[in-house]
């Protein structure tokens, strides 16, 4: 291995290109690459076009299985037994056969039916006051894993379905009724509450999150070391991050590079180039504040297939870039790379989704709302934030992306 | 972000799953059904007024690939014939009927499963939730050793805790006994600490103490069909006369109620001839090291 890798990190609110980067740094290496998922679980939607046309929305698999690449799901992702098995369905009738090796890390936690409920009831009772939560259990399954009592990973997979279904009874029979009386929720409906009682759906999940053990090998980080090309593939966006996003509009995990220096360590990666990734204008999906939102997109070259509206996130909201913002988010971010003993890191800057905006993109700086040509957009950014290399996405393929000279 | 979803009709599908199905759907996608988890779990025969004086009886169905298609057969047709020729025939008073899944501890998902005791056919709606796992690994033995651990520990059963008398407990499949039980296997399946592995011998003293215990040697199974000279050595070596040889898996309930019989003391000629013709043959096959009566079984008979 060389002992450098690649992290790509959206730098906004989620749906940046992160995808599309991540593609295009693990292509090149084909089947020898491997991807890192370093934060969030399947809630994302990271999408992926070949140059010859297949497309797929990533969620549980890294980003570079088009290409051949492997996964690896470290120990800061989720992992989610149904939806990886839809995945590789998805997967399989995209024209993706066999998939390529899915390692998983023994301390990653594991969703359960039971955490996708409380995350549903619980929005559901929060009415107008919702949190963007995308309604898949992601947090629910952080907050049930911080109690030992409950907390499941893929390590305790290894026991037999047995086990697990003994596991499962006690979380819907001991912490469903707590966790659900510390939300304030004093009883959930008929309809929830059969399928809480529901033996066969816990029967149908311990037997998928069985498949899942079968079709995945546990690891530890090491194993990146078996790979030509190394790309940490962040999740979500800086704006969303735990500490650093706006509360409670925020999701339960770091989006910034800190997870992926965590596991780089661990792997013995000495160097990191962080690819920032944003679009050329603003969006977010989902509840919670968006500063100068505007009533409809931008541009109408606009086309976005993979953020539909859904019951719990809505429609898919615009704004200008902001780059003073922008700049500070990101250096904020890259502090902590710098800050990391035993990792040199280089900052670089990728924005996409520019054959979008045609001749002349809005942004603001200083307060001021400027217009410019997309390629001066660019180099006022990078400026900005001193990024090392440029690259520029002109579509939503990896043949699309250039490297802008600087 | 969120291109998956898990909405309503997600949760439908999920909780609903096994109804509308057919039973093969079920019997293949399902998974181990959690009433029949062994995991801290224990089963109890308890006398009632309808069953004053019961007598406990266990049979373990290998349900592995090695099986193949007899398998399925055995499990959805033999299983609830057994439990029915069991209740005409009351070889033993008030049988109460506990029907185990067997797999393999070393590969499988649920290497055990099992159904509650049951005093009449109600057992049937049980037997339909058992899951034809039909994994098994490259290794020539399956759990058999997992019902004898499960009902030495945790069964109790008032036919011997009131009134001395032992169950039994049949096993039935075509491949060879187990070496041993691994404490990581019993932590994983039963949820119970040992301090040591347990050797297959240290196990059938264990249960024998509170059952009889016999094992049901398929010989059409692809195992037995290939190895049937090894199987029957390793049975024999660890069971001695109690191993049972079915030449025709159809016939599973006449010969588990025979054995009882017999054990109970009648005689063994009279019992083969109590069937019908071409049943009479395979019974007779499979009592053939059985005694001929009282007398002789105190003799050959290993007594514990």
């Amino acid at each position: 291995m060389r002992n450098t890798a690649h992290a790509v990190i959206g730098a906004n609110y989620g749906d940046e290109g992160k995808g599309l980067m991540t593609d295009y740094h693990v292509a090149p290496a084909g089947r020898e690459g491997i991807v890192a998922r370093i934060n969030g679980g399947a809630q994302a939607g990271h999408t992926v076009t070949t140059p010859d046309g297949v497309r797929h929305v990533f969620s549980h698999v890294g980003s570079g299985a088009l290409a051949g690449a492997a996964t690896f799901l470290s120990r800061h992702f989720v992992c989610h037994p149904l939806l990886f098995a839809r995945e590789v369905d998805a997967l399989r009738s995209a024209g993706v056969p066999a998939l390529p090796t899915v390692y998983v890390d023994d301390r990653a936690a594991v969703s359960t039916l039971y955490d996708i409920l409380v995350n549903q009831v619980a929005e559901r009772h929060r009415g107008n006051r919702r949190h963007g939560s995308c309604g898949m259990g992601f947090g629910e399954t952080i907050a049930r894993n911080l109690d030992p009592e409950f907390a499941l990973t893929a390590a305790d997979l290894r026991h037999g379905a047995g086990y697990l279904l003994h596991r499962l009874a006690a979380i819907r029979d001991g912490y469903v009724p707590r966790r659900l009386a510390a939300l304030g929720i004093p009883a959930v409906d008929a309809q929830a509450a059969g399928w809480l009682a529901s033996d066969a759906s816990l029967q149908q999940f311990a037997h998928a999150a069985m498949q899942f053990h079968r079709a995945t090998r546990q690891a530890r980080p090491a194993i990146l070391a078996d790979h030509a090309t190394v790309v940490f593939e962040g999740a979500q966006g800086l704006l969303l991050d735990q500490d650093r996003g706006a509360f409670p509009y925020v999701t339960r995990s770091h989006t910034g590079v800190r997870n992926a220096l965590d596991v780089a360590a661990e792997a013995g990666i000495a160097a990191l180039d962080v690819t920032y990734v944003t679009r050329a204008y603003l969006t977010r999906h989902g509840a919670g504040p968006l500063a100068g939102e505007l009533p409809d997109k931008p541009y109408a070259g606009i086309e976005d297939r993979t953020n539909v509206p859904n019951e719990f996130q809505g429609t898919l909201r615009f704004a200008h870039l902001d780059l003073d913002l922008l700049a500070r988010t990101i250096r904020t971010d890259f502090a902590d790379a710098l800050a990391c003993p035993g990792i040199a890191a280089r900052l670089d800057l990728s924005v996409s989704c520019l054959d979008q905006v045609g001749d002349a993109v809005s942004y603001f700086e200083n307060g001021t709302l400027r217009t410019a040509s997309p390629g001066a957009l660019v180099d006022r950014l990078a400026g900005r934030i001193n990024a090392g290399i440029v690259y520029t996405a002109w579509g939503p393929t990896r043949d699309t992306v250039r490297i802008r000279p600087r | 972000m969120g291109g998956v979803r898990w909405n309503e009709d997600d949760w439908k599908r999920a909780s609903a799953a096994t109804r509308g199905k057919r039973t093969e759907e079920i019997f293949t996608s399902a998974g181990m059904h959690p009433a029949l988890n062994p995991y801290r779990m224990n089963r109890e025969s308890r006398d009632s007024p309808a069953n004053p004086e019961s007598n406990a009886i266990i049979v373990g169905l290998d349900v592995t690939g090695s099986m193949g298609i007899i398998a399925d057969a055995m499990a959805r047709e033999g299983l609830g014939t057994l439990v029915e020729e069991i209740l005409k025939r009351k070889p033993v008073s008030d049988p109460h009927i506990m029907a185990c899944g067997i797999g393999d501890s070393w590969h499988d998902d649920a290497p055990l499963q099992v159904t509650q005791f049951e005093a009449d056919i109600r057992i049937a709606d049980q037997l339909k939730m058992i899951w034809l796992e039909k994994g098994g690994g490259g290794n020539s033995h399956e759990g058999y050793h997992l019902p004898w651990y499960f009902a030495a520990q945790h069964t109790q059963i008032d036919c011997f805790e009131k009134r001395n008398r032992k169950g039994y407990l049949f096993t039935v499949g075509d491949e060879e006994p187990p070496r041993e039980l691994l404490a990581a296997h019993a932590a994983t399946i039963f949820g119970d600490s040992l301090q040591r592995d347990l050797s297959t011998r240290e196990l059938l003293t264990l249960v024998s103490r509170m059952y009889h215990v016999f094992h049901v040697v398929v010989e059409e199974g692809s195992h037995a069909r290939h190895n049937l000279p090894a199987v029957l050595d390793r049975w024999h070596e660890l069971l001695g006369q109690r191993v049972l040889r079915l030449k025709d898996y159809r016939r599973l309930a006449e010969v588990v109620v025979s054995a009882i019989e017999v054990n109970e003391g009648r005689d063994r000629a009279t019992v083969a001839r109590s069937w019908s013709c071409d049943t009479s043959a395979v019974v007779a096959h499979a009592l053939r090291t059985q005694p001929v009566g009282r007398a002789q079984a105190l003799l050959g008979m290993i007594r514990f």
